[in-house]
């Protein structure tokens, strides 16, 4: 699933191993999700989402919900 | 993280029953080494092997337990480890395959097996009946719970 993890955090000028902090996961987390390899529970992606004062729908890309991504 | 703590604590006791244990069982195979050996002396020297091995893996884990109740940082990082949903998720996708996996060779091991001896067939068909059974009974568990 595509995110604007990567965007968001450049504008707020933190780095990956904070916001893993902020968000209580691991920095690998973070990682996996901004490249696309893990997608995040409903519960993360708020935390995500909630941190950088944003909606979940303004972070995450839904709308290749089904095409691909097995796990949602 | 009070809780987590708590359960850290928790697994420090359970760690320490079973390292007391061990260490009762190593005593008393050293202790009457002389009666246990009789012709399976290779048998008796894996066993305590085996459990001198558990003893200190077993002692590192505590240690480290310790180490991790003490310092807040490593409490703090620890539970992220834990609670981390992508780690969870490996570690569950790793059991799954891994359960899979083992099946799998169980039953080619049953088959090719059965060519040479009934007996070693019949512990492996067992093997994959107990296996198939505790899987079902986990099913309807977790089944039941969510």
């Amino acid at each position: 699933m595509k995110t604007e993890i990567q965007e968001l955090r450049k504008e707020y000028k933190i780095s990956q191993e904070e916001l893993a902090q902020a968000v209580g996961v691991t920095r690998q987390t973070i990682i996996s999700i901004e490249k696309e390899k893990y997608i995040a529970s409903l519960i993360l992606a708020y935390k995500i989402a909630t941190f950088f004062n944003r909606k979940i729908e303004e972070v995450f890309d839904f709308s290749k919900v089904g095409e691909d991504d097995e796990r949602i | 993280m009070k809780e987590f703590k708590i359960k850290v604590k928790n697994r420090m006791i359970f760690l320490l029953i079973v390292v007391i244990a061990l260490g009762v069982v190593l005593g008393y195979s050293l202790s009457n080494r002389d009666s246990l050996i009789d012709n399976n002396s290779h048998i008796f020297v894996r066993q305590v092997g085996f459990i001198c091995g558990m003893l200190a893996v077993l002692l590192v884990k505590l240690s480290r337990s310790y180490t991790t109740l003490r310092d807040s940082r490593k409490l703090e990082r620890a539970y992220i480890q834990e609670n981390d949903e992508r780690m969870k998720l490996i570690i569950r996708d790793t059991s799954t395959v891994t359960l899979t996996l083992i099946l799998a060779c169980l039953a080619m091991s049953m088959v090719f097996s059965s060519f040479y001896s009934s007996e070693l067939a019949q512990g492996f068909w067992y093997s994959i009946l107990i296996s198939i059974i505790i899987m079902i009974i986990t099913y309807l568990f977790f089944n039941k719970k969510y």
